[in-house]
Order: structure tokens, then sequence, then C-alpha cells
């Protein structure tokens, strides 16, 4: 296909056709090869096995309980959600989407993409990780309510990130560093709902809390895609 | 012109220091550890103003690519660090007089652990890239990314949460719950530490400017 093609080609796809392209690109990468699935998911049931191992169902203080869960979440998202771009910069096509797509389809396709991982993590580890430590929380809902906004939130944190780094020398060791100061907000609140989250009563009281990670969430995505154009440059 | 202002900012500082342990009287139950506060509150204040000029000259570097707009977000955040391990340390020593704990989570607690990690992790960045372009783009998105955290982190968590600090100095009543004296000192030491953080930053950049040419990059 010539460049003439290319850019011919690339006029024509909308924004969400463009997004879904990225979408779907990355779907059958991670399909065939399933690799930040199974690193994420290894990791974080290995963390749900090792914490469980060490406590043996002797913690039951909502607070410890809640906190170990978004630690393994927040470390299994530093394992899974790191190679968005780092794989593109690794196997040389980084120049081949510059080409072919603009800075916002990708990075919202990339953001959905990660979303979608983090969540199938979450949707596993999360129901293991209270049958291991023997606790059950009160208000599921509540939980669910407050696992998906910041779950998106990490997502758009971490894909910006992502893209930050995959240029850079030592980037495992750097991904935790450079989101770790951005997610603590995240993390903050994600402890505190999931251990309100662990009572019966009174939950719903604290739906500021689901505010405050869906707004963040919502300027992840923004204010990421916005920043993600001058990373994008060359 | 440069030595008088150099001498005006020593004698200021002096001042300074004499006034904290000298002029201002000890607070109201929390005796002379409070002290800790005419060091404690300008040094937090100037780790805020550095990220702040880290972030302007950050955004210039995105809008125009300026190399020497890099170096001056380079070295606010180098001062911001600085200064910030300082507000830290002073803070964390003044807990433990305060409180009877050097480290409480407490929601300004987290703000300034937040803007230490973020200053470590900035140059954790610049370190990792070699080419200096590469470097200023992508150092600059974030720095902006990490000042988008904070609005959250000031306004919105320390009111869906509880804390230990009392109200800001301009708080919402608009009154000011403190000391005349104290306030005296206060404000001179915010003034000289400002003043300090000036100096230390032209000095930087002139340093650091002559530090690249060396190296060959045109700035």
């Amino acid at each position: 296909m010539t460049l003439t093609n290319v850019a011919g080609a690339e006029r024509r796809l909308s924004f969400i056709s463009k997004t879904c392209a990225v979408v779907r690109k990355d779907g059958m990468s991670e399909f065939r090869t399933r690799y930040a699935l199974n690193s994420a998911l290894l990791f974080c049931v290995t963390c749900v096995f090792v914490v469980s191992f060490a406590v043996k169902g002797t913690v039951q203080d909502t607070r410890i309980v809640s906190a170990m869960l978004w630690v393994i979440l927040f470390f299994s998202a530093m394992t899974g959600l790191s190679r968005a771009f780092i794989k593109e910069e690794d196997q040389g096509t980084m120049n081949l989407l510059r080409l072919s797509c603009e800075p916002g389809p990708l990075f919202f396709g990339k953001f959905l993409v990660n979303f979608l991982l983090l969540l199938a993590v979450v949707v596993i580890a999360t129901p293991l990780f209270f049958i291991m430590m023997n606790v059950a929380p009160g208000n599921p809902a509540f939980l669910c309510a407050a696992l998906l906004p910041a779950s998106a939130a990490m997502s758009a944190i971490c894909t910006l990130v992502s893209a930050i780094i995959a240029g850079a020398r030592a980037r495992g060791m750097l991904f935790p560093i450079l989101a770790f100061p951005v997610l603590l907000p995240v993390f903050w609140v994600a402890v505190d709902a999931t251990d309100i989250a662990m009572s019966a009563r009174g939950a719903w009281q604290h739906s500021n809390m689901l505010l405050f990670l869906g707004c963040y969430a919502v300027a992840g995505v923004v204010g990421g895609s916005f920043l993600f154009e001058y990373i994008f440059e060359e | 012109m440069e030595r008088v202002l150099k001498a005006t900012l020593f004698l200021w500082m002096t001042g300074v220091l004499w006034g904290a342990f000298f002029y201002a009287p000890p607070a109201r139950g929390l005796g002379d550890s409070a002290r800790v506060i005419f060091f404690h509150v300008p040094a937090a204040w100037i780790a805020v103003l550095a990220f702040c000029m880290s972030l302007w000259h950050s955004i210039i570097v995105l809008r125009s690519g300026n190399r020497m707009s890099d170096i001056k977000a380079e070295v606010a955040a180098r001062m911001g660090l600085v200064f910030c391990v300082f507000a830290t340390v002073t803070g964390a020593i003044f807990a433990k007089s305060a409180w009877n704990s050097y480290w409480n989570w407490d929601p300004r607690e987290t703000s300034i652990v937040v803007l230490l990690l973020v200053y470590m992790a900035y140059f954790g960045l610049r370190s990792a890239i070699d080419d200096p372009d590469k470097r200023a783009r992508l150092a600059a998105v974030y720095a902006i990314l990490a000042f988008c955290v904070m609005p959250f982190l000031v306004f919105v968590l320390p009111r869906i949460t509880i804390s230990l600090h009392p109200d800001p100095l301009i708080n919402s009543e608009g009154q000011q719950n403190i000391d005349q004296k104290m306030r005296i000192v206060l404000f001179a030491a915010i003034a000289g530490f400002t003043g300090l953080y000036a100096w230390m930053y032209n000095l930087t950049v002139r340093i650091e400017r002559l530090v690249r040419k060396k190296e060959g990059e045109d700035v």
C-alpha cells in the first residue's frame, strides 16, 4: 500500500471507526499471544494466594482487607497495562501507527483495550480474593460501582504513562514510579470505598466517592488524549 | 545591584531567624515546637510555587520546543524537590510533637508526599531518556499530567476525608486565626524564602545552561 493510499484511507475513517480498528488490532494481537492478560492475571492470582497463605484467614479487619485488595490490583495493573505502547516501540510499529492513525483515536483505542484487560483481571481476581480471605463484602453493588470507575481511571493513566515511557530506558522500573503519584488519589478513594462496601448498610451515603472516581476517570481520559498528541508527534 | 540584593536577602533571613525564635510567642497548646511553622509553611509554599513554575515552563516547551524553557522547568523542579523534602521533614517533626506520630496520612501530608513522588518520578524519567528534545517533551507532558492531580488532592480529597491540619490562613470564613506577631514573622519568612528561591533558581539556571552548552547542546 502506497503512502497516498494510506493517507486517503485515513481520511475516510471516522474517529469511532479508527478507535474500533485500534481495539480490533490490539484485541486480536492479545487474543493470539495473551501476553498482557496472562501476565497480569497470573501475577494477580499469585499475589492473592501469597497474601491468603500469609494471613491464613486471620485478617477480618475490613480496612486491611480493602488495602490488600487494592495493592494487588495496583501491581497487577502495573504488570499488564504497561505494554500498550511499549510493544509498538519494541516491534517497530510505532511509526506505522503514526502514519495510519491520529493521536485521539489511537489513545482512546489503547485505553479501551487496557480497560477491558483490567476489567477481566478485576472480575476474576476480586471474587477469588474474597473467597481466599474468607470475607464477604456487605454491599457488592457499591463495590462494583467503585471498581468500575477506579479501573477506568487506572487504565487511562496507565495508557498515558505507557506512551511516555515507551521511548525511555529502564521502562519496567519507571512505569510504577511514574504512575503511582498520579494514581494515588484513585488508590486512596478506592480503598476507602471498598472499606465502606464491606459493611451492608449506609454505603450509598458515601456515593460522593463514586462521583470522585468517575470524575477522575473522565479527567484521565480527556486529559490523557489531549497530552498524548504531544507524545505522539516525532 | 546584585550584591545589594544578596546583602538584603542575608539580612532579611537573619531577621526571620531571630523573629522565629525570639520575637514570635510560643503557640497556645503547642508550645515552642510550633515555631517550626515559620520554616515549614514557607518551604511548602516554595515547593508549590516551584511546581507551578515548572508547569508553566513545561507548557512553553510543548508549545514552542524552547530548550531554555526546558532548563527552567528542570531547575524549578529541582529547587521544588529540595524545598519539598525540607517541608516534609519539618512537617514530620512537628507531627511527632503535636500528634505523637511522624506520619498520619492526613490529606495535606498526602499532597506533599505526592508532590515529592512526582518530583522524583520527573527526574527518574529525565534520566532515562537520552535525546534532549524527546526528554524535554516527555518530561513536560509528565509535569502537566502530575499537576492535573493537584486540584483533586488539594480541593476535593480534604472535603471527603478528615484532616488533622488547621484551616488555611486564608480560609472560607476569610479570617486569619493566628497571633499578630506570629503572622508578621510567618509572612516575613514566606517573603524571605521566596527571595532565597529566586536567587537559587537564577543561579542554577545559569549553571545548568553552561553545563548544557559544554555538553554540546544548542541553548
